[in-house]
Order: C-alpha cells, then sequence, then structure tokens
C-alpha cells in the first residue's frame, strides 16, 4: 500500500515534469517573405513552404531601382546557423561563435523574365539561421543577409505522436480485455 | 512483512553476504529501493526521448545521443561487470512495463514459443539491431535512435499490458543475452541460502506476497544457479520470510568456471559478440573507407547494404568457425562431442567479449565523454562548440585498452582450464586446453590489432 502511495507521489512528478517540457513543443512558424535592399537592387526571400529542418525550397527575386526584374544575375546562397545575435555589421561576421558549417547552395534555375530565381536549401538544424545571399550583376558583387527561424521537422514530432497513439491504443485494448475478464 | 536481519548468520558471514551490512540490508529492502533510482531513470529517459525527437537533428548536437550512445551504451557493461544485470532492475523499460501492468495488466501466461526459443529470438534482435545501426545509421541520428526507443516501449507496453510479470525483459529484450552472458561474468551474486530454502514451503520469493510482487523475471532464489538472469530487484529479499537470500561478491569470471546447464545459445552469442565488437571497430577505423573500396570493387555494387552485411557476416562467422575450429581439434582427444565442446567452451569467450566491449565503449566514453556536458549545457544556452570533449588522452585510453583485453585474455584462458579441468583429467586437460588457447591468442590479438588503429568518433 505504501509502495503504491510512494510511486503515485513520484508519477505526479514525472507528469508534472512532462507538462512543463509542453510549451516547447510548438512548430516554428515560417513561409514569410523577406526582403532587403543593396545597391540599388531590391532582393525578395520567399519561402515557398514553412522555413524548417530539412530541404526547403525558396524563391530570390531581384528587382532594380525601377522594379524591373533582373534575370542576368548569378546567385549564390550560403546558410550559417545560429548567428541571429551575432555582430554582422561593416566588420562581418564573428566567425568563432558558430554553430554550424555553411550550406553553400547555388540558385541557376531562372524564370522567364520575372527577376526569380530557384533552389533548394538543406537545413540541417532548427533554429535562427542567417542565409547570406551572394549576386553578382554586370561583374559586380553583391552580398544581403537574412535572418530566419528554422522550425523543426514536423517528421519527428509525427512519428513520436504515432508512437504515443499506438501505445495509448495498446493500453485501452489491454483495459478493454481485462475489464471483460472480470466481468465473465 | 518481513523482519530486516540483525546480524546473519556466520555462515553467511564466512561466504561474504554483502547483506551483513546493515545499511545495505536496510535499504535493499525499504520501500524507496529500488524506485529512488528507476524514478529518475524513468525521467531521465523522457529527457531523452524528447531530445532526440525535439531537439537538434545533427546526433553532435543532441544530448539524448549523448546520454543514450556515450554514457548509456559504453557505461552498461561496466555495470554488468560490477553489479550484475543491476541494470535491469532500474531500466526504464521494466518501470513502463510495471506501470501499464498495475493499471490494465492481463498478467497471461508466457507464450510457450518463448519459454523455448525466447534467446533465440533475443540473440536474432540483438543481431538485428546492430546491423540495423549500421545500414540506417541508428545511432548517428537522433531520430533513428528516437525510432529505436519508441519501438521497443512499444514493445514493452504490450508485454506490460497483456502478459505476467516482464515477459519483455525476460524473454524479448535484445540486451537479455548480452546482459545475461555479461552478468555471468560479473561480480555480484544474489542466491538463498540451501539449508535455510530446503526448509522453506512458502516459495514467496517466486510467487509473491500480498505487498510485494513475485520475482519479476520468472526466477526462483532456491534453485537458481546463474546470475544470468536475477536483476537484483530486491523483491525476494524483501518477500523472503526466513531471511535466506545472499548477496556475495565473487571474482569476476566465476560463475564461468562450471557452468552447470551450459546453453549452446549463450555460447553462440559469445562468438557472435566478439564478432559484433570487431565489425564496430573496424567500421570506426580509417581503414574502413579502403575496405570498403576494395570490396565494392569484388562485390560490383557500390551498395553499402550489399557490402556492409557482407562484412557483419564474416565478423559473425570468424569468432564461430574459430570456435567450431578449436571444438572439433579438442574433439578429437577429449571424446566429447563438437556440441559439447562448442557449448561448456564457448562460455569462456565472454571475459574477452567483456574486455573489448568494454575497451571499444572505453574510447567513445573517454574521448567523447565531455559532449554530455556540452550538449546539456547548450539547452541553457551555453555555446562550447569547438571545446575538446574528451576526458583523456587517446595513448592513455589505448593503454586501458591495451590492459582491459589483456586481462580478458587471461580470463578467458583461465576459464577454459577451469573448464577442461573440470570435464577431463590428465593428460586430456591440456590437449583440450591448447586448442581453446590458440582460439583465446587469436581473438585478443585481434583486438589488440584493432585498437592500435585510430578510431572515429559516435558523435
Amino acid at each position: 500500500m505504501t509502495q503504491k502511495r510512494t510511486d503515485g507521489a513520484l508519477l505526479n512528478v514525472l507528469w508534472l515534469c512532462l507538462v512543463m517540457l509542453l510549451p516547447r513543443i510548438v512548430l516554428a512558424s515560417g513561409g514569410d517573405v523577406l526582403t532587403s535592399s543593396v545597391g540599388g537592387y531590391q532582393v525578395s526571400l520567399f519561402f515557398i513552404e514553412a522555413a524548417k529542418v530539412g530541404s526547403v525550397p525558396v524563391r530570390i527575386k531581384i528587382t532594380d531601382k525601377m522594379g524591373m526584374p533582373i534575370d542576368t544575375a548569378h546567385v549564390e546562397v550560403n546558410g550559417m546557423q545560429g548567428m541571429s545575435d551575432m555582430d554582422m555589421g561593416e566588420h562581418g561576421h564573428d566567425m568563432s561563435n558558430m554553430v554550424s558549417v555553411p550550406t553553400v547552395v547555388l540558385y541557376k534555375e531562372v524564370l522567364n523574365k520575372t527577376g526569380n530565381y530557384f533552389g533548394i536549401i538543406p537545413f540541417s538544424m532548427d533554429g535562427d539561421w542567417v542565409l547570406s545571399t551572394h549576386f553578382s550583376i554586370n561583374g559586380q558583387m553583391f552580398a544581403v543577409d537574412f535572418p530566419v527561424e528554422v522550425a523543426r521537422n514536423s517528421t519527428a514530432l509525427v512519428v513520436l505522436l504515432g508512437f504515443a497513439c499506438l501505445n495509448a491504443l495498446v493500453i485501452w485494448s489491454a483495459s478493454v480485455a481485462k475489464r471483460n475478464a472480470v466481468s465473465t | 512483512m518481513t523482519t530486516p536481519i540483525s546480524e546473519p548468520s556466520p555462515s553467511c558471514l564466512s561466504e561474504g553476504n554483502l547483506l551483513k551490512y546493515k545499511w545495505l540490508n536496510l535499504f535493499l529492502r525499504s520501500r524507496w529501493y529500488p524506485g529512488i533510482i528507476q524514478w529518475p531513470t524513468l525521467l531521465l529517459f523522457v529527457v531523452i526521448i524528447y531530445q532526440l525527437f525535439l531537439g537538434p537533428s545533427k546526433a553532435h548536437d543532441n544530448l539524448g545521443t549523448a546520454l543514450t550512445w556515450v554514457f548509456w551504451w559504453p557505461v552498461i557493461p561496466i555495470i554488468f561487470l560490477f553489479l550484475g544485470r543491476f541494470w535491469c532492475a532500474i531500466c526504464p523499460f521494466a518501470t513502463v512495463n510495471d506501470l501499464v501492468q498495475r493499471f490494465v495488466g492481463n498478467n497471461k501466461p508466457v507464450p510457450k514459443f518463448l519459454k523455448k526459443y525466447g534467446i533465440w529470438i533475443i540473440d536474432a534482435s540483438f543481431i538485428f539491431i546492430t546491423w540495423s545501426d549500421h545500414v540506417w545509421g541508428i545511432v548517428g541520428s537522433p531520430l533513428g535512435s528516437g525510432v529505436l526507443l519508441m519501438i521497443l516501449t512499444t514493445a514493452v507496453i504490450t508485454s506490460g499490458a497483456f502478459f505476467e510479470r516482464r515477459m519483455f525483459c525476460r524473454h524479448i529484450c535484445f540486451l537479455g543475452g548480452l546482459a545475461g552472458n555479461y552478468a555471468q561474468a560479473g561480480m555480484l551474486s544474489l542466491h538463498g541460502t540451501p539449508e535455510v530454502c530446503a526448509k522453506c514451503d512458502t516459495a514467496a520469493c517466486y510467487n509473491g506476497t500480498e505487498a510485494i510482487p513475485g520475482c519479476p523475471v520468472f526466477e526462483f532464489p532456491r534453485v537458481m544457479a546463474s546470475s544470468a538472469n536475477c536483476v537484483l530487484c530486491g523483491d525476494c529479499l524483501k518477500n523472503c520470510p526466513n531471511d535466506s537470500i545472499q548477496l556475495t561478491l565473487r571474482p569476476p569470471t566465476k560463475e564461468l568456471w562450471f557452468v552447470r546447464k551450459p546453453r549452446v545459445e549463450a555460447a553462440f552469442l559469445a562468438a557472435v559478440i566478439m564478432g559484433i565488437v570487431f565489425v564496430q571497430n573496424v567500421t570506426m577505423l580509417d581503414i574502413w573507407a579502403g575496405t570498403l573500396a576494395w570490396l565494392e570493387s569484388v562485390t560490383g555494387t557500390t551498395s553499402y547494404y550489399v557490402n556492409f552485411t557482407i562484412t557483419f557476416i564474416f565478423a559473425i562467422i570468424l569468432p564461430v568457425s574459430l570456435l567450431s575450429w578449436a571444438s572439433l581439434v579438442a574433439a578429437k582427444s577429449n571424446h566429447s562431442t563438437f556440441v559439447e565442446n562448442f557449448t561448456r567452451f564457448g562460455y569462456a569467450i565472454i571475459a574477452l567479449d567483456l574486455a573489448a566491449h568494454i575497451s571499444h565503449n572505453l574510447f567513445h566514453l573517454l574521448a567523447e565523454g565531455k559532449s554530455i556536458l556540452y550538449t546539456g549545457l547548450a539547452l541553457f544556452g551555453v555555446d562550447s562548440h569547438g571545446a575538446s570533449a574528451a576526458l583523456v588522452s587517446t595513448p592513455m585510453i589505448q593503454v586501458m585498452q591495451f590492459g582491459l583485453v589483456g586481462l580478458g585474455f587471461l580470463g578467458s584462458l583461465y576459464i577454459v582450464y577451469r573448464i577442461a579441468n573440470t570435464y577431463y583429467t590428465g593428460e586430456v586437460v591440456w590437449s583440450t586446453f591448447k586448442p581453446y588457447a590458440v582460439l583465446m591468442g587469436c581473438l585478443g590479438l585481434l583486438n589488440i590489432i584493432l585498437f592500435t588503429l585510430p578510431m572515429s568518433m559516435r558523435m
């Protein structure tokens, strides 16, 4: 009896800890349009899907001062994780605080005269990233940084919930079987 | 309710009964044991699951990966050596099993096929999980590790919900075979006092009492001749009305000097574990890339599934073949059958298994140990990237590995000698000893060679 009470108390502590963990199980949102200007060009970053861990398709649109699309640029993107709070001033990035190696993605696909450049960025981790967009137009190089919040991949959550449902089903089946056995 | 013994009998003292220490006796009998260790372990398990599924997706940064593969996995063979299967008493899967059973348990009897072939299922699942780790990268993927743990959790919940006691732990858990083998080499032994048990007509240790359940792993201390399955949960100690239970210290491997009922599946697993240690070592060495390239040219395919599976099978077959060869050679002089020799002397590999297993994992524990701290601190926003994860230097780890393999080799040799001495007399002892000594020499030397080569990290 006392053993059961002890276990019950410990079980309550466990539930409390689980409940305290719950607020962290929230997926970050994505899909925003981020815009920045450099050298008279406007650069817009579109997330076709929410930014999350895994391969995420993005589109970059470059227009000039008049709003005319630029189709002749060569565009590259470097992804750096964990840089949201860093010094991103004129002296460049503080490399000592980087928590992930950069991922380089080349943007080659150009849609017809829209100034759009398409590519897929493989985000390896959730958290704050900075996408450094480098583009060259007529031999001139430009760079724009976009801070991006990358959410966790929901696959893991789905798998976990799947297991939770399966286990709940097993426990429910056992309780029904036990009730039937007692009643018969 | 049992009365704690204040003074153990003189015979218990002469056997080195640890329960003579009052504090230990009271602790093991208290209602807090093993719960006081079980529940924090379960809580840690929840954190690990949370981290593996919802933490950083890179193994390098994941606390769940660090706790599971850099801490728990390397420490577990060390626990088996010093404390027998104590881990199984506090294992979160066992706690989940008991919890589910308490509320919705149907307590159906264990299916007969599991009683008969359970150990082969355990052997097969251990081999499969080790193989799948390599081809699917379970250790290197937090999600993969999480899925593995959740599959085991689901299996244990099913077992606890429908079947009696800890059926999963006794007949299915993939660690059961390895744990059983290592616990036999372990230094802790729980058993009844024969003269006291002989007069007992309650068998409360097995059947349980109103307050405390019977042995969760279906052991009967009265006739228990081996520590292979005892999980040191303390239930028999609490239930015994005659204070018959003893907990004794013994020299490592002592139980293996004479195994009353040797089983071929345990001997087979002993050889298989050696093969698995080989494959674990080889795939973490720099030479693995070259070996793989050579295999690709031989097989004509770049499929990792195919080439790794070939390596895996070869690594497992190697020690099994060597043991078979030694058994055939020995059979010529000792006139026992091949199977008898294989079964009896296969147990001798366990000492070398344990030493090689600990040595391999010692590298991960000591060369990557600080990653547990770093990934833990990262949860609180403390960045430790770039800092060394090593607890001691690589040469120091190598010295420890060589020392351990040396001890394991001597332990295996001594077991061979004791077994040979038990079954045979005169010249036959030495003619039986020789082929097995060559076997242990080959296995020990292979391990030494592998530990001289630089190894890659898990994190």
